[in-house]
């Protein structure tokens, strides 16, 4: 990591527990709070990032350096060799890959891209989220939840009676 | 970082803090999804029901165009009104959402996503509708003798009202042996309310804008309602502007055309990103003035 050619500004990212995390400035800055400390100068050579372990942050960064808008060693983009299809195609594959994780992990990885404000993460790990309540029945959702029914039947009722087109 | 932020106890979603839930998760189901989640449990339906959630959910909604149309298949006149669906999706997906056959039905005002309807039946009425929930609530307001003009959110209470033009003049018997009397002018309903309407006087152009109700002539922009005004005898075109968070009329000047005064046209405004932008058309030409 350390040995990357001279004209790429390095940022070091700090977690909680310690570690930290060498990256690319371009990278970063797929996160807009990030990118505002850097543009406000915020940000010397180490930003430590609260609330997000390193397990989750190395993810983050994971996610980052896939999805930074790659620019060759000239600075010539890359989709002059790639077709820009193809890219997307393989970039909706590997999200596909970096979604699959249990429940805990998505949710702190929600919580990382809301505070690290990055919205491609944020639409990609809420989307799973969103289909369980979307396409399952409300018992379903109630167990995904681990809540019980709160209402009484004819609550439920009225509601079904004031949704009803959702409930067709 | 899983403090309860308005829920108390429970948390809406255990394992992530409400805010999150609400305004990165809730926000984004699709209208159906939302409706159902509901009768989920009581506090999602308590937070999927407050004004500044489906202001914010409503946002993220893709735009839909309106249409209404008729169908005289049957040799009666009906009218249906038509949701265009996502206007990106490849072939354009009509969305019938409504069984109004039976009634003569036109939209009239829309704003933040409801549309004002008006029904020409017997006893007519209007009601509200939400297109993307499928809900349609009637108003208790007497239709016959008014005509809406404009439907928008009044910013300092955040109550949403319809800005009236009541056509009568006379006294008329109301059905409980009561007299009305009514002045003529522009009333203004509030939404969810009991209140009688509240008259607000009465601008001379009223008559005209109604005139032109039916061609759409109403753009809601920066916090103004505006209507396009004919052509006065002493001088340009106006535009009549009504302020929505001092519920007053006042006057603008409209932009000076460029073509032959002798050439009939037809004029209106139109909201273009929010730039209110005019246009003038007659058959050989159209014009557009931003």
């Amino acid at each position: 990591m350390a040995t990357r050619e001279a004209g790429k500004k390095m940022i070091m990212l700090k977690s909680p527990d310690g570690m930290e995390f060498e990256v690319e400035e371009a990278v970063a800055m797929e996160s807009q709070t990030i990118r505002k400390m850097i543009e406000d100068d915020c940000a010397d050579t180490a930003i430590l990032i609260p609330n997000i372990n390193s397990k989750i942050l190395s993810r983050v960064i994971e996610y980052c350096n896939k999805h930074v808008p790659t620019t060759g060693a000239t600075g010539a983009a890359a989709s002059d060799t790639v077709a820009p299809a193809a890219l997307a195609e393989d970039l909706k594959i590997w999200d596909a890959e970096f979604i699959k994780v249990n429940r805990a992990t998505r949710f702190d990885l929600i919580q990382a891209a809301s505070y690290l404000n990055i919205k491609g993460l944020l639409d990609l790990t809420s989307q799973t989220t969103i289909d369980t309540i979307s396409d399952n029945s409300l018992e379903e959702i109630r167990s995904f939840l681990s809540t019980k029914n709160d209402y009484l039947p004819e609550e439920e009722q009225t509601i079904r009676r004031e949704n009803q087109w959702a409930f067709q | 970082m899983a403090d309860a932020t308005s829920a108390g106890a429970t948390p809406l979603l255990p394992g992530l803090p409400d805010d999150i839930v609400i305004w990165e998760i809730l926000v984004r189901l699709p209208p159906k999804a939302l409706l159902r989640s509901r009768a989920v449990h009581p506090s999602w339906r308590r937070i999927t029901s407050t004004r500044d959630f489906l202001l914010t959910h409503h946002a993220r909604q893709p735009t839909l165009l309106v249409a209404s149309g008729h169908d005289d298949g049957s040799g009666e006149y009906y009218r249906d009104i038509i949701v265009f669906g996502h206007p990106a999706a490849a072939d354009a997906q009509l969305e019938h959402f409504t069984q109004l056959d039976e009634r003569d039905c036109s939209v009239v005002a829309s704003c933040d996503g409801l549309l004002l309807l008006s029904y020409e039946t017997e006893g007519a009425c209007f009601s509200i509708c939400n297109p993307a929930t499928h809900q349609c609530a009637p108003l208790p307001v007497p239709c016959d003798l008014m005509m809406p003009l404009g439907m928008y959110r009044h910013h300092p209470t955040g109550e949403y009202r319809i800005l009236m033009y009541d056509k009568n003049e006379e006294e008329i018997e109301g059905e409980n042996e009561e007299i009305y009397v009514r002045d003529g002018g522009c009333c203004i309903f509030e939404l969810g309310s009991v209140q009688p309407s509240r008259n607000i006087g009465y601008p001379p152009e009223a008559e005209q804008v109604l005139s032109r109700c039916g061609h759409g002539a109403v753009v809601l922009l920066r916090g103004n309602m505006h209507w396009y005004l004919e052509q006065r005898e002493n001088g340009g075109d106006m535009v009549l502007v009504f302020d929505i968070a001092t519920e007053s009329f006042r006057h603008m000047q409209a932009p000076v055309l460029q073509v032959a005064p002798d050439c009939p046209l037809y004029n209106d405004l139109f909201d273009m990103d929010g730039t209110l932008g005019m246009f003038s058309c007659n058959d050989d030409a159209a014009i557009v003035d931003i």
